[in-house]
C-alpha cells in the first residue's frame, strides 16, 4: 500500500520523536536509582535499588496507595455512569433548556480548581465532608461532569441517527436504548473516558492537598513527605514518583489493548 | 423497569430517573413537535443527576466565588465590601496584568504546537499499518500518565545549568546556546511552554487517532484510488474528519494553558522576577499565601469568563454546518 | 451566553445579602477564669496535633510527645505530620473544622499566625504565660515574635498567641572546614574578613559562596542584612512601625553587598538557574566555601557535621544580631476542649529537657543554656554557641518576610531583577516599602 521509502521515513521520524519524549523520563529513572540525594546519574553498578524501599517506607505508600486506589475506582465508576447519562441526554435526546445548560456545563471545564476551592471547602465543611473519602469522591465526580458530558455527547452524536430511529420504531424506550444500543456502540469512547478519569483522579494533587489530611493522604501528596520544609531528596522523590506512577502505567499497558480493539470495533458502518 | 409497549414515535421515560416525566395518554397521539419536547424533558431527567452533582461541587462555589470577588477578605475574619476594586486591581496592577501576555505565549506551546505535532504523529501512526506503531503510540502518550508534580521535577533537572540539555548543547559545540533556562528572564517562559508541549501532544495524538479510526475506510480507499499521496490524503480526508476532535483538543489545551499552575509553581514560582507568573499562580498566591481571597476570586472569575468565551467560539465554529 | 450571564448574575445577587467570613468565632478574646496547671488530674485526654516536621525534627517532636505522655499517662497526643506548604495553605481551614487539631505548628508573621489570630481561630495564651512564667523564660526579642495586640492590628506587642520552643532556626554563615584549611584561612570573625576570605577563595579557583537564585532564595540577603542593620529599627520595621523605612534597616546596603558578590563572580556560574535544593546539595557535596543558610537546612549527617562549621558574624559594634525564630509557632485551636492540657505541652516544648532532646538529634537548641553539645559536631557547636549568644544578647531579629504576607515574594522576585541588572538597590528598597506600606494601609 505504501512505499518502502515512506515506511522507512515514518520509522525514522517516529523514532526521533520517541527519543525526545523518552529522554526526560530516562533521566528521571536514573535519578530514582541514584545514591546521590540530588539525583545525579551514576553507572549501573552503583544503582541504589534500595531507594524504592526507602521511599515506600518514608512516604507510607502502602496506605496512601490504598486511599488513592479507593478514590480513583469509585470516581471512575461514578464518572462513567454520570457521563453516559449526561452525554446521552445532551447528545441524543436533547435537553430542555439546553441552550442555557450546555454552556454552563462547558463552563465547568474552564474553571480552575483554585478559583472555587475556598468556597468549596466551606461548603463541604457544612456537609461534614472534609477529610473524608466520600467527600473527595463527590468533588472529583462533580469536577469531572463537564468533561464527561462533553466527551460522551460527542461520541453519541457521532453515531448514525438511523440506528436510533429504527430502534424507536421497534418500541425501545430511552433507557433500553441507552443500555442496550447506544452504550455498546460508544464503548471505545468509554474506555478512553475510564483511562482519563482514572488518570486525572489518581494524579490529582491540589484537591487532595486541601481536603485530605493525616491517614487520608493520597499517594501524590505522600510524595510531598520528601519535600519537607528544608530538605528535598530528589533520588527518593524520583523513586516515589515512579511508585506513584506505576498503577497508572500498568493500567495503561492493559488498557492499551482494549483501547485499540475498542477503537477498531467502534468504526461502525452504516 | 417495566416499560409497556408504547405507540411508535414516542420516547418514553422509564426507571426512576424519569419519575418526573408526565405520562402520555394513549387517546391523544402526539405530534412530532410535542414528541420532541417530551424527549427533551426525558433528556433533562437523564441529565439531572450529573447536573446536580456538578451544581453542588462547581456551580455553587463558583457563584460564591463571584460573591467573594466583591469583598476584601482574608478568608477568616469578617469581610469588607469593596465593589469592583479587586477587578480593577487585577487589570491595572502591572504585574497581574502581565500574566495575560504570559498566557498567550503558553497557548502557543500548550495548544497550537501539541495539536500540530499530534496531528502529524496521528497521521503517521494511522496511515501506515506498520508493525511497532502501538509502541510509538504508547510512548507518545506516556507523559500524560505522569503526575505534574513529577514532570516538573523531571524538567527542573533537564533545564538545570549543568543539566542534560546544556550538556547536550555543549557536546555538539553550541556552547553559546547553553543558558540558565528557568532562571533566564527571556527563556524561562518558552522553556516552561515546551514542558507543556511535551505533556500535551500525546493526548492530542490519542484524540486524533480515535477520531481517525471513526472515519470510514472507504474515504481513504477512494482517495488512494484517486492517487492521493499522504499529504493530500491527510488534508482531504483526515483533517475534515477530525473536526470534532480538533475542537475538543483546542478547547482543552487552550484552557489548560490559561489554567497552568502546578508546572510553574513547582519549577519557577512565577520567577525570575515575575516573568513566568500565570493568572492561576497569582490566584493561588492570593488565595493561600497572602490572605486576599477576594482578589483571588476576582482572578478566578475573569479566568472563567475568558475560558468560556474561548470554548463558545470554538464550539460555534466547529459545529457550524 | 447572555442568558448564562444573567442566570449567574441573578444567583450572585441573591447571595450578596450575606457577607462571607467570621468562620471562627470570638472565643480567643475570652480569657479562661482560672488556669489549671495540674495536668495529672485532668482525666483522660486525647489531643490532636498537626505539624510540618519531618526527619530529625519529626523525631524530636515524637520524642517530646513520648516524654510528655510518660510524665502524664492520662494524656495521649495524636500527631499528624504534613508537608510545610500544605499545612501553611490549609491550617486556617483545618482550625475551623470541629474535628480539626487541638495543637498545630504555624508560621509566624501576618501570612499565617496573624491571620489565625485575627480570625479568632487560636487561643489567646496570656493567662497560660502568667501561670507558667513564660515572660521570664523567653528572651524579649523572641516573645515579640509571638505577640499581637488585641485589636490585631499590630504584631510584636500585646498578647501571646503562640509559643516558641526549645529549638531555634537562625540564618548564619556555614563554612566548609576542609576547604578553609586547604586555603589556609581561619573562619571569618567579621563581614570584612569574610569578604577578604571570599576573594582569596575566588583566586584559588573555588566558588566563594554556594548560592542559587532560581526560586528567589533570600537567605544570603537577610543574613547580610542582620549584620548591617540596627537591631531595634529592624524589629520595628517588621512589627509594623510605618515611620521606619527599608533604607533605615540596612536593606539597601545588603542588596548592594550581595549584588557586588554576584558581579565579582563569588556565586556559582549560572546561579540564576540553580534552585535552592540543588545549591544545598552542591554545598554539602563540597562545592563552595561558604553558604548563608537557615540552620538545620543542610541536612548534615553526623559525619558531615564534623566538616562544616557555623558562625554568627557580629555587627561592627561587636554585638551579635541574628535572624532567628523558633522553627514554628505553636498554637492552640480555639475549638480545643482541653486548652490547659495543650498549654502544658507547649510549656514542655520550651523546657531544657526538650532542648537536650534537640541537641541529641543534631538540632539547634534554644532556651536551654546548660545543654550538652557533643564536641565532635563542628556545625552544631557553632550553631549552639550562636543561639546562646543571641539568647543572652537578646539579639534576635525576626525574619524580614513577616512584615507583610507578600514580602517573601517581593524580596525574591526583586532580588532576581537586581541580579539580572534590571533593578538597582534604591528601587529595591522602594519596592519593599511599597509592599509593606500597602499592607499596613489595608490593616488600618
Amino acid at each position: 500500500m505504501i512505499s518502502r521509502t515512506e515506511r522507512t521515513v515514518n520509522y525514522v521520524v517516529l523514532t526521533v520523536m520517541a527519543v525526545v519524549v523518552l529522554f526526560p523520563i530516562v533521566t528521571f529513572v536514573l535519578a530514582a536509582l541514584s545514591p546521590d540525594r540530588s539525583g545525579g546519574p551514576v553507572s549501573p553498578s552503583k544503582f541504589e535499588w534500595g531507594n524504592f524501599a526507602t521511599a515506600w517506607q518514608q512516604a507510607g505508600f502502602g496506605r496512601a496507595l490504598t486511599v488513592s486506589l479507593t478514590i480513583a475506582v469509585c470516581v471512575v465508576i461514578g464518572q462513567v455512569v454520570l457521563a453516559l447519562l449526561g452525554g446521552y441526554a445532551f447528545g441524543v435526546l436533547g435537553v430542555a433548556g439546553e441552550r442555557v445548560l450546555f454552556p454552563i456545563v462547558l463552563l465547568g471545564m474552564m474553571i480552575s480548581t483554585e478559583a472555587i476551592i475556598v468556597p468549596l471547602y466551606y461548603q463541604f465543611r457544612t456537609f461534614g465532608m472534609t477529610n473524608s473519602l466520600p467527600g473527595i469522591i463527590l468533588i472529583n465526580l462533580g469536577m469531572g461532569v463537564p468533561f464527561g458530558i462533553f466527551w460522551m455527547r460527542a461520541a453519541f452524536r457521532a453515531l448514525p441517527r438511523a440506528t436510533f430511529e429504527s430502534a424507536e420504531i421497534d418500541g425501545a424506550g430511552p433507557v433500553q436504548m441507552l443500555r442496550h444500543l447506544a452504550t455498546p456502540m460508544v464503548r471505545p469512547a468509554i474506555y478512553t473516558l475510564i483511562l482519563l478519569s482514572f488518570m486525572w483522579t489518581w494524579n490529582d494533587y491540589f484537591l487532595s492537598l486541601v481536603f485530605l489530611h493525616g491517614s487520608n493522604q493520597t499517594a501524590t501528596v505522600a510524595l510531598g513527605v520528601f519535600q519537607g520544609k528544608y530538605v528535598t531528596q530528589i533520588n527518593l522523590m524520583a523513586a516515589g514518583g515512579l511508585i506513584v506512577a506505576a498503577p497508572v502505567l500498568i493500567l495503561y499497558v492493559i488498557f492499551q489493548r482494549k483501547f485499540i480493539s475498542g477503537m477498531l470495533a467502534g468504526a461502525i458502518k452504516e | 423497569m417495566s416499560a409497556p409497549a408504547r405507540s411508535t414515535g414516542v420516547w418514553t421515560a422509564a426507571a426512576g430517573s424519569a419519575a418526573a416525566e408526565p405520562r402520555e395518554t394513549a387517546s391523544a397521539p402526539p405530534r412530532r413537535r410535542s414528541a420532541r419536547r417530551r424527549r427533551r424533558w426525558t433528556g433533562l431527567a437523564f441529565a439531572a443527576l450529573p447536573l446536580a452533582v456538578y451544581a453542588v461541587v462547581v456551580l455553587a462555589p463558583l457563584v460564591q466565588s463571584i460573591q467573594y470577588s466583591f469583598f476584601k477578605w482574608d478568608g477568616v475574619s469578617a469581610a469588607t465590601w469593596v465593589g469592583f476594586d479587586n477587578y480593577v486591581t487585577f487589570v491595572t496592577d502591572p504585574i497581574l496584568r502581565s500574566t495575560f501576555g504570559h498566557v498567550l505565549v503558553l497557548i502557543c506551546f500548550f495548544a497550537l504546537l501539541p495539536i500540530v505535532l499530534g496531528l502529524f504523529s496521528a497521521a503517521l501512526l494511522t496511515r501506515a499499518k506498520q508493525p511497532g506503531m502501538a509502541v510509538y503510540r504508547w510512548i507518545f502518550f506516556l507523559p500524560q500518565v505522569m503526575t505534574t508534580v513529577v514532570i516538573a521535577l523531571v524538567f527542573k533537572r533537564i533545564y538545570a545549568p549543568d543539566g542534560p540539555l546544556n550538556q547536550a548543547l555543549r557536546a555538539i559545540g553550541l556552547d553559546s546556546l547553553a543558558r540558565t533556562w528557568l532562571g533566564d528572564f527571556t527563556w524561562a517562559l518558552p522553556a516552561l511552554g515546551l514542558i507543556g508541549t511535551w505533556v500535551t501532544f500525546g493526548f492530542c495524538m490519542v484524540l486524533f487517532i480515535s477520531g481517525t479510526s471513526a472515519i470510514a475506510p472507504e474515504l481513504y480507499e477512494a482517495a488512494r484510488m484517486d492517487g492521493a499521496g499522504p499529504f493530500r490524503e491527510f488534508f482531504a480526508v483526515t483533517l475534515p474528519g477530525l473536526r470534532g476532535q480538533l475542537a475538543v483538543a483546542l478547547t482543552l489545551t487552550m484552557t489548560a494553558a490559561l489554567r497552568t499552575f502546578d508546572l510553574v509553581w513547582i519549577t519557577t514560582h512565577g520567577g525570575p522576577g515575575t516573568s513566568t507568573l500565570t493568572p492561576a499562580v497569582a490566584l493561588y498566591k492570593a488565595a493561600f499565601q497572602n490572605p486576599q481571597v477576594g482578589l483571588a476570586a476576582a482572578i478566578g472569575v475573569v479566568m472563567a469568563v475568558l475560558c468560556l468565551v474561548v470554548a463558545l467560539v470554538i464550539t460555534r465554529v466547529s459545529e457550524r454546518d | 451566553m447572555a442568558t448564562t450571564v444573567a442566570v449567574v448574575a441573578g444567583l450572585a445577587l441573591t447571595m450578596s445579602a450575606c457577607a462571607p467570613g467570621g468562620g471562627g468565632g470570638s472565643e480567643s478574646s475570652a480569657q479562661p477564669s482560672s488556669i489549671s496547671t495540674d495536668i495529672a488530674s485532668a482525666g483522660t485526654v486525647t489531643l490532636k496535633m498537626t505539624d510540618f516536621w519531618g526527619s530529625a525534627e519529626g523525631k524530636w517532636i515524637d520524642q517530646a510527645i513520648a516524654d510528655f505522655q510518660k510524665k502524664y499517662p492520662n494524656v495521649t497526643i495524636d500527631r499528624t505530620s504534613e508537608d510545610w506548604g500544605q499545612l501553611n495553605s490549609t491550617l486556617n481551614l483545618q482550625l475551623q473544622d470541629d474535628a480539626g487539631p487541638d495543637i498545630a505548628s504555624a508560621n509566624n508573621g501576618w501570612q499565617s499566625l496573624g491571620t489565625l489570630a485575627k480570625g479568632g481561630l487560636v487561643v489567646n495564651l496570656d493567662s497560660y504565660a502568667k501561670a507558667y512564667g513564660w515572660d521570664s523564660k523567653v528572651p524579649t526579642t523572641i516573645i515579640r515574635q509571638n505577640k499581637f495586640t488585641t485589636d490585631l492590628k499590630t504584631m510584636g506587642s500585646g498578647s501571646w498567641f503562640a509559643t516558641p520552643m526549645a529549638r531555634t532556626s537562625l540564618i548564619g554563615l556555614y563554612y566548609n572546614a576542609d576547604k578553609l584549611k586547604k586555603l589556609g584561612i581561619e573562619p571569618p570573625k567579621t563581614l570584612d574578613e569574610l569578604e577578604v576570605d571570599a576573594a582569596k577563595a575566588k583566586t584559588a579557583g573555588e566558588i566563594p559562596f554556594q548560592y542559587g537564585s532560581l526560586d528567589g532564595s533570600t537567605s544570603a540577603l537577610l543574613g547580610v542584612q542582620a549584620v548591617l542593620a540596627d537591631k531595634n529599627k529592624l524589629n520595628d520595621y517588621v512589627y509594623d512601625v510605618p515611620t521606619v523605612k527599608a533604607s533605615d534597616v540596612g536593606m539597601k546596603e545588603a542588596v548592594e553587598t550581595v549584588k557586588k558578590w554576584a558581579d565579582a563572580g563569588y556565586f556559582p556560574k549560572d546561579f540564576a538557574g540553580i534552585d535552592y535544593q540543588t545549591a544545598v546539595a552542591n554545598f554539602v557535596k563540597g562545592q563552595g566555601v561558604f553558604r548563608w543558610e537557615y540552620t538545620g537546612s543542610l541536612g548534615l549527617s553526623t559525619e558531615q557535621q564534623k566538616h562544616f562549621g557555623y558562625v554568627q558574624l557580629p555587627q561592627s559594634g561587636g554585638k551579635t544580631v541574628g535572624v532567628g525564630a523558633a522553627p514554628g509557632a505553636m498554637v492552640i485551636s480555639a475549638k480545643s476542649k482541653h486548652p490547659e492540657v495543650a498549654a502544658a505541652f507547649l510549656d514542655y516544648l520550651m523546657s531544657p529537657a526538650a532542648g537536650q532532646t534537640a541537641v541529641d538529634l543534631g538540632l539547634v537548641p534554644a532556651l536551654s543554656p546548660d545543654v550538652k553539645v557533643p564536641e565532635t559536631s563542628l556545625s552544631l557547636t557553632g550553631e549552639s554557641a550562636a543561639a546562646k549568644t543571641l539568647d543572652s544578647d537578646d539579639g534576635y531579629v525576626p525574619y524580614f518576610d513577616w512584615s507583610s504576607p507578600t514580602m517573601l515574594d517581593t524580596l525574591g522576585q526583586n532580588l532576581q531583577l537586581v541580579f539580572a541588572g534590571k533593578m538597582d538597590s534604591g528601587k529595591f528598597t522602594a519596592a519593599v516599602d511599597a509592599d509593606r506600606d500597602a499592607f499596613l494601609a489595608g490593616q488600618a
